[in-house]
């Protein structure tokens, strides 16, 4: 049988296992990569970049895991603030002359385009990521939540860290822009 | 179809297709990351400095000729207007290297 989640911080925490935080880094890298995938417009070495940060901020925080929230909810928490931190970086970067933001979407793009050619099986995932992009963060992430890992909406207050009421307009003014995105691409526009 | 059941209903699918992704020597990346990040604490790393730091004074103690060293220091000091001119000028010069260095490591 395989150990609880709880068994395995537990084992981390006590006896610093690594064989444990393994486990529990082998159960999650796939949902937090795919989510971070779709919440970085399918910049997969970003997402990666950032999954592999958000594993190593929680081992050194597991020991504040009170087990209160779900494991999952707690890593998202972690990916959501580095994400947040990492897009705050690249806007610095982009007012002090690094690379603006559209080309390095455009950049992002321009890698998918060739990904997309390799891996049709996976093209919906990709457009959409891609479509999200073109919302907030707090939309993207909230949208995500919501509709891909339905959480609850308490469950996302508490994740972002913002009110309940902040969760139900972000999702529902995410939904009208996604919509908006979807119909012009419907149309023929895809930039 | 209602607008609202289109976006639920294309997440509906995204769910249901979502491609489970290969570790691919993820996870082998993330525990080596912590063990490179791991290494000494600050507290091991303090005190090992400071264990050879004493270490170091009391070898200087035992060693060090202190009589002789303190008998060349010189009985009274003169102060000049040139010697202060000049112990200003030295001041004024560690002064700017130290700005210069703090100023090279921001950047």
């Amino acid at each position: 049988m395989n150990p609880t989640d709880q068994a395995l911080i537990d084992a981390v925490v006590k006896e610093d296992s690594h064989r444990a935080f393994a486990e529990l880094v082998k159960r999650y890298q796939s949902p937090l990569r795919y989510s971070l995938r779709q919440l970085t417009g399918w910049n997969e070495a970003l997402a990666d970049d950032l999954a592999q940060e958000t594993f190593i901020k929680a081992h050194s925080a597991l020991s504040s895991f009170q087990g209160r929230a779900k494991f999952s909810s707690w890593l998202y928490r972690i990916a959501y603030n580095l994400m947040l931190s990492h897009f705050r970086v690249a806007r610095n970067r982009e007012l002090t002359g690094g690379l603006t933001g559209r080309e390095e979407q455009s950049l992002w793009f321009d890698n998918d385009r060739e990904a997309i050619l390799s891996n049709e099986s996976l093209q919906l995932h990709r457009d959409l990521a891609q479509a999200m992009n073109h919302l907030s963060n707090n939309q993207r992430m909230a949208l995500h939540l919501s509709l891909h890992r339905e959480c609850t909406q308490q469950e996302i207050s508490d994740i972002m860290s913002i009110p309940l009421g902040t969760v139900k307009t972000l999702i529902a003014r995410g939904k009208i822009s996604l919509r908006e995105r979807l119909a012009d691409w419907k149309s023929g526009d895809t930039s | 179809m209602t607008r609202e059941t289109d976006i639920d209903s294309l997440f509906s699918e995204l769910r249901s297709s979502e491609p489970c992704i290969q570790d691919q020597g993820f996870s082998t990346r993330v525990l080596i990351e912590l063990e490179q990040k791991a290494g000494l604490s600050f507290f091991k790393d303090a005190l090992i400095t400071m264990l050879f730091t004493l270490i170091g004074c009391l070898l200087s103690y035992a060693f060090f000729p202190i009589a002789e060293f303190v008998a060349l220091l010189p009985s009274s000091i003169h102060i000049s207007p040139m010697s202060l001119l000049t112990l200003g000028g030295a001041v004024a010069l560690a002064c700017s290297a130290a700005y210069w260095t703090l100023e090279t490591d921001r950047i």
